[in-house]
């Protein structure tokens, strides 16, 4: 047994998820739509950080596809056919945080891009630069194609932890627009509690916005070791679980 | 071989399985019995690696499961056909198991028609009858061509038809040498199929036996008999030391020579009006050897 065999099946079994594909596509429609919108229907002209506006919506998409990957098997106790398969837990688990990454990429490449794209030919000439001038600008817009696979792999963890889809998916779409918001906005601890919310990161990553946070080289890393430790202990979790 | 040796599970308070140890050979169908809650699924879920015990060790061919590279080629299991991926079809559902063990692709197919699935191949297997989705447990347990065959219930939920269809098939499995394993709380279906029966009651081996010897082991064979005064008979009977019940209206004497108890009826001037040998029902036997301990636990 190799992971690669593993990783074959996990995707030969992901792909052939109609819920799993549609997150993804879920994951860009989303900013697409955003970008669409906020281009074509603004009086004014906009920067090119709101082209990708629409990620905050799509990412989440993507981490509640991680989820369905552990919840539909965890739910209906199907993961015991994928454990006899492979006895090996954590390789399993790899195998699954491969495919829930590797899907993720082109999704938040091709989210990141078309959504500029969109923006280019809906603002025409007019306003605010919106050309990759240099290595800024292609960090907001390549942004996405590096934190999907950040989200997908946290709702990997989320999933093994909570073992239903809809607990597990609340939280992953809740979480980030909303409740992340909330606890920013609290009087006195919001302000000190701000730095460690890790889609907060992942934002800081993207539109480098406030100049009291992390810079965005350590915010993306900030918000890759949040996943590594919620994945990693997700990993325990299940290789400790009786099936 | 399967070997299972002093293997203890506890769940909190309530011990599931308690210091199980038995085997089951090539060559042999062995049937794992005892009543829903015995502890069957949960010794089977610990030999597949899907639980961890608490004491003790369960092996195949030497080796816990966890340490068979590739296992599907080696042992072929079925558990619980409810937990079967719903949103799948079975083309799917085998065709990624068969990825992940590099079993040839094709196998899927051949699996599917040996079990008469072939024309469901495409469909959901969420609307599948309990019946086809144990057929279809069965197909992903022969997809490796394993020689150890574990099976969880998988009589549940077939008709008349597919109980002789598992029946011969287990058979032919067996003929070929492989060593198949089976739990049942149904008897009667386990004692046509089973070469050997292990039965388990409160997650404790209460014997590992033939069929047969089931019978005459825990039930023995006894006498019958409807005299003109059962009580007389009793007594005289309990002179020469041999024991006897009254059932109905006969009395049950625990010896299986009927020429000495009419004997005994003819020199003491009673009249025999009925007198025979009976075994008990194979039920019979399971409720002895399992029911006391229910009727304990009930109380």
């Amino acid at each position: 047994m190799t992971l690669l065999d593993n990783t074959r099946a996990e995707s030969a079994k992901s792909l052939g998820s109609k819920a799993f594909l549609w997150c993804l596509a879920a994951g860009l429609l989303v900013p697409w739509l955003f970008s669409a919108v906020l281009f074509g229907l603004s009086e004014f002209p906009q920067e090119l950080e709101t082209s990708q506006w629409g990620y905050r919506f799509g990412m989440p998409f993507v981490g509640v596809a991680g989820v369905l990957m552990m919840t539909s098997e965890l739910q209906s106790g199907s993961v015991a056919y994928s454990v006899l398969a492979d006895p090996s837990r954590w390789r399993l688990m790899v195998s699954k945080a491969a495919v829930a990454a590797a899907s993720a990429v082109p999704v938040g490449l091709a989210a990141g891009t078309v959504s500029w794209v969109i923006a280019v030919l809906l603002q025409g000439g007019d306003g605010p630069d919106l050309s990759l001038a240099g290595a800024e600008q292609y960090r907001i817009v390549l942004a996405a194609t590096v934190l999907y696979p950040i989200a997908a792999l946290i709702g990997i963890a989320v999933g093994t932890f909570l073992e239903r889809s809809a607990p597990a998916m609340v939280l992953l779409l809740l979480w980030p627009i909303l409740i992340e918001n909330l606890i920013a906005g609290l009087p006195v601890i919001g302000e000190a509690v701000e730095v460690v919310l890790p889609f907060m990161a992942a934002d800081q990553f993207v539109f480098d916005d406030d100049p009291e946070a992390l810079s965005p080289g350590w915010a993306l890393l900030y918000f890759a070791v949040f996943a590594g430790v919620l994945l990693a202990a997700a990993v325990f979790r299940f290789r400790h679980r009786d099936l | 071989m399967i070997n299972i040796a002093d293997l203890t599970k506890h769940y909190g308070d309530h011990t599931a399985v308690d210091d199980l140890s038995f085997t089951a050979a090539e060559g042999k169908v062995t049937g794992f019995l005892g009543p829903n809650g015995a502890g069957k699924s949960t010794t089977l879920r610990i030999l597949l690696g899907l639980q961890k015990a608490d004491r003790g060790t369960a092996t195949l061919d030497g080796r816990p499961y966890r340490e068979i590279p590739r296992p599907l080629h080696t042992v072929g299991s079925m558990i619980d056909a409810e937990s079967l991926p719903a949103q799948q079809t079975p083309a799917h559902f085998l065709g990624w198991l068969a990825r992940s063990n590099r079993i040839d692709p094709g196998r899927g197919r051949q699996v599917l028609d040996q079990v008469g699935l072939a024309g469901a191949a495409g469909k959901r297997i969420g609307a599948f009858s309990l019946g086809m989705r144990q057929r279809l447990g069965l197909a992903a347990a022969l997809l490796g061509d394993p020689r150890i065959v574990v099976l969880d219930e998988p009589v549940n939920g077939l008709d008349p038809e597919g109980i002789i269809w598992i029946r011969n098939l287990l058979r032919g499995l067996a003929d070929e040498g492989r060593t198949v394993l089976l739990s049942s709380h149904l008897l009667d279906e386990l004692s046509q199929i089973a070469d050997e029966l292990v039965v388990i009651g409160h997650g404790r081996l209460i014997t590992q036996t033939v069929p047969e010897l089931l019978l005459s082991d825990v039930l023995g064979h006894h006498v019958l008999a409807r005299t003109s005064d059962n009580a007389a008979l009793a007594a005289r009977l309990a002179d020469r030391g041999v024991g006897s019940s009254p059932d109905g209206a006969y009395l049950k004497i625990d010896t299986p020579d009927c020429d000495a108890v009419g004997d005994t009826a003819f020199s003491h001037g009673l009249v025999v009006l009925e007198l025979f040998e009976r075994t008990g029902s194979l039920e019979e036997a399971f409720l002895a050897l399992t029911g006391g301990e229910d009727a304990e636990r009930d109380a």
